[in-house]
Order: C-alpha cells, then structure tokens, then sequence
C-alpha cells in the first residue's frame, strides 16, 4: 500500500515535470538518449526548432537515425553549454581580436570545444550539424577544419586529411601554371 | 596525425567550399591541386580573405613583399572567383601607426573596384604591433567607398578606421545588420546618419571610438548628444566612447535585447518604451573627475534598462555611487527591476564604514523582486562582517529556487552554503548572514590596509589608487563582490 501510494506520488511529479519541460529527448542512430536544453535546441537548430514548433518531439525519444550517440553527445554537450554561457555580445570585451574568419570568431569555450575533438569526430559533428541546420556549429567545425589546413602545403594537407591525389603530373603542371599567383615559392 | 579515411568524401561539396571560405585567398587557391574534386571548389566561395600574417612567416617579415602580394593575390583571386564575391575580410599587422601611403592606396584601389559593390560582409582592419592609446587612424577610407556598397551590405566591421559618411550624402544601408567599430573615428553627426540610414540594424558594437567634431558639419547638429536611432537593434555594445569628452547618449531601441556599456557615467535616455532585455552589463568608471550627480545618472540608466533579467552592475565607489539623493527616490524603488534573476554587483566599498555600504546594497535589492510580490525588504539585509575583511571579499547571496534546471548553473559556486534544493528554514529569506557567505578571506594574508592598494583588477582601478587619487586612496579600499541570484520562489 504504502509503495504504491509512493510510485503514485512519483508518477504524479513526472507527469508535473513532463508537462512543463524545458528539456527535450532525442535518440541516436543506435538508441541512445540525451536531454537537451529546449530553448537551446530551438535556438541553435533550425531542425529541432521544426520538430518542436510542429510537435514532432516524443517525450521518449525523438529518432535522430543520422547521427550516431557519439556526435549527438557532442552536439547535446555544445547545446547545453550554450544555454548556460553568457552572451559574449554583449559583454565588455575590449579585447577582441579581429575578426580573420568571415564569421564571428569562435568563442573561448566554442573553440576549446573542438579542439578536444578527434579527427573523426570533428567531422561527425560537421555532418550532424549540417542534418540539423546549426549555423553556427557548422561554422565553429568547419573554421576548426579550416584551421588545421592553414598554412600547410597541399602535401601535407594531403596526409592530415587522407586525401588521395588523383591528378597527372601534367594535370598539375598545368594548374600550377594557372595559379601561378598562388604557387609562387616561399 | 593522419586520419584513416578521407573524411572529406563523405562530404558535399557545399560543405567543402565552406571549409574553404574560412582560409586565406592564398591557401584557399591552393586547395585547387588537392585532388580533382577539390579543384573548382576554391572559386566557388565568394569570400576573399587576404591577412598579411598568412605571408608573414613565409618571408621573415620582409613588409614590401607581402604587401605586393596581398593585393596581387586579392586581384588575381577576384578575376578567377566564379561566384561574385560577397566577403572580403583585409587584415594587415602593422608595426608602427605612422600612415603608410602605398597601403591605403592599395585598399583604396582594392576597395574601389566595382566587383566591391556586390560584397555583403566586409571587414577591413589593423593590428599594431604596439597597442598603446593613442591617435587611431591608420586607414583612412575615402567618402565614397561606403556609399558605392551602401546596397548590399550587410556586415561591417572596421577597427583603426576613420571614415566620413555625410549626412547629407543620402546613402541608404537597407541590408545592414551588423555594424562595429573599433578603435575608429568618426564625426558624430556622420555616424549618427550612418546609424539612421541602417534600420535593419541588429547588432552595433562600439568601442575605444573617438569622435570628430569638425567645424562644417553642423548642419543643424545643435547637440553633443550620440543619439542612436535602431528599430531593429537586438544587441548593443558601447565601450569607453570617447573618453576624454563623454557624449550623453540618447537609444531608441524598441527591441533591444543585450546591451553592454563601459564607461563615464554620463546622461542616457531612452526614445522607447523600455525594452524587455535579457542581459545588461553596465560599467561605470571615472577617468578624470567624478560628477556630482553619479548616482543620479546611474539610476537613470537602470531606469531606461528596468526590463532586463540579467543585470551586472560595476561601479567604482558602492558606497556613494548607488546611493539615493533623496528618500523620495526610495519610494520609487520597490519593483524598480520587476523581471531581475540575476544580479551582479561590483565595486569598492569602504571598509571602515560597513554600513553605508550596506544601506546602498539594501537600495539595490529593494528594486528586485521578491516572493509573494513586493520588492525585498532592506531591512532583511545583515550587515556585512565588521572586522577581519579581506583585501577581496566575494559574497553569494542565494535564495531558495523551485527551478532545479536555472540553479545548475550556480551549483557549484553555492555548494558550500546550501545543498540544492534545501528549503531555507524560516522567514529568513534573503539574509545576508554569515552563513551565506562564501569568502575567498585574507587570501593574502594580509589584516587591514596592507596592499590594498592594487586591490582591483580592473585597469582603472589600479591607476587610481597608484596614482594616489583624492579619497578613494586614503579609505581602506576593498573591492566586493556581490552575487545576487533571485530565482522563483517555492509558494508557500
């Protein structure tokens, strides 16, 4: 008796908590489930903002076959920890390096964020960021990319990335001829 | 690290000419003799990137050589772009701030060329080896070179720049949303026209800028006022405006939703209704003397910016600088801040004289607002320990909050006070005792006034006391740090 009434009780606050929530359920490609800040989702994700808008968010999980738990980890983690940071807009910050990058530069937390990325999952999160339309996840993932070609010659960009050169020699010749401007020796 | 696959081909190619457009021209070009698939991507990009620190350390700093080929490689890159190039981003590093006249030919030129006119997002700026204050101008922008791009563009952002933009010039920035300027110079009634001209402004950030008052552009400008006029402004941003002559300013910001302001305290009114803001982070200093009426000022910002959730407050001198003129003011407090979650307060008190530090702390809280509606009672607020005070003080002050989710956040700071979730006991909402005080004490080991004097860490505290300024250096200097978190309250 008395743990039935418990578990009644208990049903009665989930149901309360249910009803309210500011967090939403999704489920990766191999079952896995994490919450999400909502008002972060909807913010940073043009996807889940559809889902949630259009009512197409299960309380038990909402089906994200895409993306695997290790890249929705990473991208629950970056949506939780954009809820919780401060705007920087709008904080003092005479510091501010010039932008270089035709964006908003990233952040201190956005770009230790992915740094600590390895190479495969920096580019699972590139593609779990373009299925779910966030802007500036794919942009924060795409600079880091961009970060790790820079400077380098297309040798060694070869190598990093595992880029098979399928060209002639002759075929280079020529482009190097072409873009001259671009090749010209250090 | 070699990666075992290549990544990139499970890519679209949209995704790859976006890798691109974060690189310098140079490199980017470079991304052409990858592989087959990578060759055209580079054209695609519409966005010129050209920073002299990708050359620098190539060519030992040889300055001569880069610039040639910066602007060789941006012309060379805007004849090959297929796409119209909608970015261009110019960033040079110099080592002294004496003009040099081949640069701004050279950006004037690159600037002028009619491709420029279909360029959205442009971002020209500088960076001196040595960052003192002083003059700003490096680059000067010639009149027209804005106004030929006045139709698309959408971002600017200038620093070291001084620009002229006639009011009278009738330029119009439909497009523009984000516009800032650092360490820029610009007369005030050609920014103001420039703001005006802009309605789809959303995000304005203004810092270190001076402005120019020349003789012939008054054309009716019968005030000083800075008057920002922004229907759309969502994020505002105004830091140490000209700091020898403060400007009182005048927003009109209907929609306005973070707004940060570091500097004098000075007249601020708002056109507007007050709008319903998220965050405000307000800084006040004095570089040269304290008016009279700081707090009067003061309390004037807070009222323009009464709607707003967040609120970090820093002043030089709590004692005086929040305290009320008046006890009619005092009437007017109670719900002041009708929609606060957060405070932050920061500022030195007077050691020697708890209680008017206190009594300007209560004022504060009187504004918040307070469970079973009606603002905080002044009187609920201790006095802060007398005696054995720390060079820095930090206090939480945390009240009980029915929202688990909002006090994740501030968990782990108030860990040590109270578990969450732990009703408080009683009455005694609100009390600044010593139990809810979390206190970094004598970190220095230090009793009293010893090395008091580089308390602060803030540039202009420092500079105050060093330099031995009238009284804030003969009392007993502490700097605090209040942290005020009113959440929602259990209903009892």
């Amino acid at each position: 008796m008395e743990v039935d009434k418990g578990k009644g009780e208990a049903e009665e606050t989930r149901k309360v908590a249910e009803a309210d929530r500011d967090t939403v359920t999704l489920k990766s490609s191999d079952g896995k489930l994490f919450e999400v800040s909502k008002e972060a989702a909807a913010r940073l994700s043009t996807v889940l903002a559809g889902m949630i808008a259009g009512g197409s968010i299960d309380d038990n999980g909402t089906d994200l076959k895409q993306i695997g738990s290790e890249a929705l980890e990473n991208v629950v983690d970056y949506c939780n920890k954009h809820a919780n940071s401060i705007p920087s807009a709008a904080l003092i910050s005479s510091s501010i390096s010039f932008n270089t990058a035709p964006f908003k530069e990233p952040e201190e937390w956005e770009r230790k964020f992915v740094d600590r990325l390895s190479h495969d999952a920096l580019f699972d999160l590139v593609e779990a960021a373009n299925f779910l339309g966030m802007e500036r996840l794919l942009d924060v993932t795409c600079h880091k990319i961009s970060e790790m070609m820079k400077g380098k010659s297309p040798d060694q960009i070869r190598e990093v990335f595992n880029i098979k050169n399928d060209y002639t020699k002759e075929e280079l010749e020529e482009i190097r001829q072409e873009l001259a401007w671009a090749f010209y020796d250090d | 690290m070699a990666a075992a696959d290549d990544r990139f081909s499970d890519l679209l190619d949209d995704l790859l000419v976006h890798v691109i457009s974060f690189l310098p021209v140079r490199d980017a070009a470079c991304t052409s003799v990858l592989s087959r698939r990578w060759r055209p991507l580079w054209l695609d990009t519409g966005t010129i990137n050209l920073s002299s620190t990708s050359y620098s350390s190539h060519h030992n700093h040889h300055r001569r050589i880069i610039r040639r080929r910066l602007f060789r490689d941006a012309a060379s890159a805007l004849s090959a772009a297929r796409s119209p190039v909608t970015r261009l981003t110019l960033f040079r590093r110099r080592r002294r701030r004496r003009r040099a006249k081949g640069i701004m030919e050279d950006v004037d030129a690159l600037l002028a060329d009619p491709a420029m006119r279909r360029v959205e997002e442009l971002r020209v700026g500088f960076k001196l080896a040595d960052e003192i204050r002083g003059p700003r101008v490096i680059y000067e922008m010639p009149p027209g070179t804005l106004p030929a791009m006045a139709a698309a563009l959408k971002v600017l952002d200038l620093r070291y720049c001084y620009l002229e933009l006639p009011p009278h010039a009738g330029a119009a920035f439909p497009q523009l949303s984000s516009l800032r300027f650092d360490q820029c110079s610009m007369p005030m009634a050609h920014l103001t026209a420039l703001i005006r001209a802009a309605p789809n402004v959303a995000a304005l950030h203004i810092q270190h800028h001076e402005f120019f008052v020349s003789g012939d552009d008054g054309a009716g400008e019968n005030d000083d006022r800075l008057s920002l006029h922004c229907p759309n402004l969502t994020d505002l941003t105004l830091d140490e405006l000209d700091i020898f002559t403060p400007k009182p300013i005048e927003l009109l910001a209907p929609r306005l939703r973070t707004f940060s302001y570091n500097g004098h305290f000075i007249e601020f009114t708002m056109k507007s209704d007050e709008p319903d803001l998220t965050r405000v982070d307000l800084s006040f200093c004095y570089y040269d003397l304290k008016p009279d009426n700081a707090s009067v000022l003061l309390w004037q910002f807070l009222g323009a910016l009464r709607h707003t959730k967040a609120l970090k407050l820093a002043v030089v001198d709590v004692d005086n600088d929040i305290a009320l003129a008046t006890t009619k003011d005092d009437e007017h407090l109670a719900m002041l801040l009708p929609r606060l979650e957060r405070l932050e307060l920061e500022g030195i008190f007077d050691a020697g004289d708890i209680e008017r530090a206190t009594a300007a702390i209560a004022t504060l809280l009187r504004c918040c607002p307070y469970p079973g509606a009606g603002p905080l009672p002044g009187a609920s607020v201790a006095p802060l320990p007398a005696g054995g005070i720390s060079s820095e003080l930090m206090m939480f002050l945390d009240w009980p909050c029915s929202n688990p989710c909002a006090g994740v956040v501030q968990e782990e700071k108030r860990g040590a006070v109270l578990q969450d979730g732990e009703p408080y006991a009683g009455e005694d909402v609100a009390v600044l005792g010593e139990q809810n005080l979390i206190a970094p004490i004598s970190r220095a080991g230090s009793q009293g006034g010893n090395g008091v004097g580089g308390t602060c860490s803030r540039p202009w505290c420092a500079r105050s006391a060093g330099d031995g300024e009238a009284d804030l250096q003969q009392r007993k200097e502490e700097k605090l740090m209040l942290r005020l978190r009113p959440g929602l309250f259990e209903s009892r």
